[in-house]
């Protein structure tokens, strides 16, 4: 049962970087000026808990985004498969930043275990632009992304 | 529907017997052509009310076929005209947006054809007898029904539609989409749709942060249902101000990933329509000018994500005639 999710926003100094976590639903009701005021330290944003975005959320998040400056290092970590989904159709959706990882829907064929796995780009990156091997927990057979993995991973070819 | 013409064309076999049984059970005289220069020299014998044809190669490429296109709406004024295709919808697009006649697109995919979306499509043109989503769903389903109204009740309406789809045991990511389009279709109604006496969007221009409370009038109708195969999710509104060129123009707009995607002249609407069109299987828009639109959104849920993301999309418009 899905059950309403409110946005949240932490924001969390550690040594060297403000750490951003955001759970819930980018909307209208969404609350991101926080984020605004980042921009002296590098900022790390985990976006784990995100459910879906809407069109303002979308609107919204870029105009936030691009308020950090450029020369602040900007990083996206553990992104759900609704943020996936937003880099790969919208232009300028992290701004500046880079997608550190991410989350992609995992499916089994043999046994139809399914799973959200967390992969790095990087990995991808020098995987040839593809997921790298996944084997089923509960088989062991090579798991396989249930989308178009050449779509979903057209943000890595972007930033490559 | 009995008295009228059908000329459908399609090179293969097993969509020219779909089609023929299934157009044929309208009480409609159907023709099937099976080659390009067939289907040309029916369409110039004229005294067609529809005409269903295949744009895919052969025909898509033939000279004959563009040179046809390019004066349909003079030659064949009365006759109504629907494509169907293997390619991407996003594909065909673009020819919409410079063939105003052209309305209806219907994604053909790995089996032949959808017997009931063609009939469906048919009977909708023929018979002028637009509205409603039940045409699209079995007989014997009821959908729900919420009145649209106060902009600070969206995530009370949004809680339904979502609760529906879980019951059915929908995954998180149907549930996602499901959501998705129930979200763009309330703002629509909320802040597109309204119109003032003079036809002029009343609350566009508002952010959508601003509450906006319909008034009885204005009030809009979210509707969803599901037969097995589909889950269906409508919108109705009582403005009918919806245009084919506003449509495909929106969508044309953001298919192409860049600046233009965010533009302000839609008002907002822009990236919505997108995002609603991503999130679907077939998008049909009934629109009575000036009186009422309904857009009704379908989701596969015979479908994996993959083979969802796959799969090209039908993409109706159906525009009542005045009377």
């Amino acid at each position: 049962m899905t059950v309403r999710t409110p946005f949240t926003l932490e924001i969390t100094a550690q040594a060297d970087v403000d750490h951003v976590t955001i759970t819930g639903i980018i909307d209208e009701n969404a609350e991101l000026a926080p984020m605004t005021a980042l921009g002296a330290r590098p900022i790390e944003v985990s976006m784990r808990g995100v459910r879906r975005i809407n069109s303002f959320g979308v609107r919204a998040w870029i105009d936030v985004v691009r308020r950090i400056p450029a020369s602040t290092p900007l990083a996206f970590v553990q992104c759900p498969p609704p943020v996936v989904d937003q880099c790969n159709m919208v232009a300028g959706f992290l701004g500046h930043g880079r997608l550190i990882s991410f989350f992609a829907p995992m499916v089994c064929a043999e046994c139809d275990e399914q799973l959200d796995q967390l992969f790095l780009t990087a990995a991808c990156r020098d995987n040839g632009g593809k997921l790298p091997a996944t084997p089923c927990p509960r088989c062991g057979r090579p798991m396989e992304v249930d989308d178009l993995e050449e779509q979903y991973l057209l943000f890595v070819r972007e930033a490559g | 529907m009995r008295g009228k013409r059908i000329l459908f064309f399609d090179p293969d076999p097993r969509a020219r017997r779909v089609a023929e049984r299934a157009l044929a059970a309208t009480g409609s005289e159907v023709r099937c052509a099976a080659d390009s220069d067939e289907v040309i020299t029916a369409m110039d014998g004229g005294g067609w009310d529809l005409m269903m044809l295949s744009y895919d190669p052969p025909l898509r490429d033939d000279p004959r076929w563009t040179e046809r296109l390019g004066v349909f709406e003079e030659r064949w004024p009365r006759t109504k005209l629907v494509l169907h295709s293997t390619a991407p919808t996003e594909d065909n697009l673009p020819l919409m947006a410079t063939r105003p006649f052209l309305r209806n697109l219907i994604a053909k995919n790995d089996e032949p054809l959808e017997p009931d979306e063609l009939i469906i499509t048919a009977e909708k043109l023929l018979r002028h007898d637009l509205f409603g989503l039940g045409k699209y769903l079995l007989w014997g389903v009821e959908p729900v029904r919420i009145e649209i109204r106060d902009s600070r009740k969206k995530l009370d309406y949004l809680a339904e539609v979502a609760a529906y789809a879980n019951a059915l045991g929908c995954n998180e990511r149907v549930v996602e989409l499901v959501e998705t389009v129930a979200d763009e279709l309330i703002t629509n109604a909320i802040y597109n749709a309204p119109r003032t006496a003079d036809g002029e969007p009343k609350y566009a221009r508002r952010s959508r942060r601003e509450p906006v409370e319909l008034t009885d009038a204005e009030v809009g109708q979210l509707e969803f249902a599901c037969d097995g195969d589909y889950i269906a999710i409508a919108q109705i509104d009582p403005f009918g101000a919806l245009t084919q060129d506003t449509v495909v123009s929106y969508l044309n707009r953001c298919l192409v990933k860049g600046p233009e995607q965010l533009s302000e002249a839609s008002g907002g609407a822009g990236i919505g329509l997108y995002r609603v069109f991503q999130s679907l299987s077939k998008f049909v828009i009934n629109v009575e000018p000036g009186h009422r639109t309904e857009v009704i959104c379908l989701i596969d849920l015979r479908l994996t994500m993959k083979r969802f993301r796959q799969q090209a999309k039908s993409f109706h418009i159906f525009i009542q005639d005045a009377a």
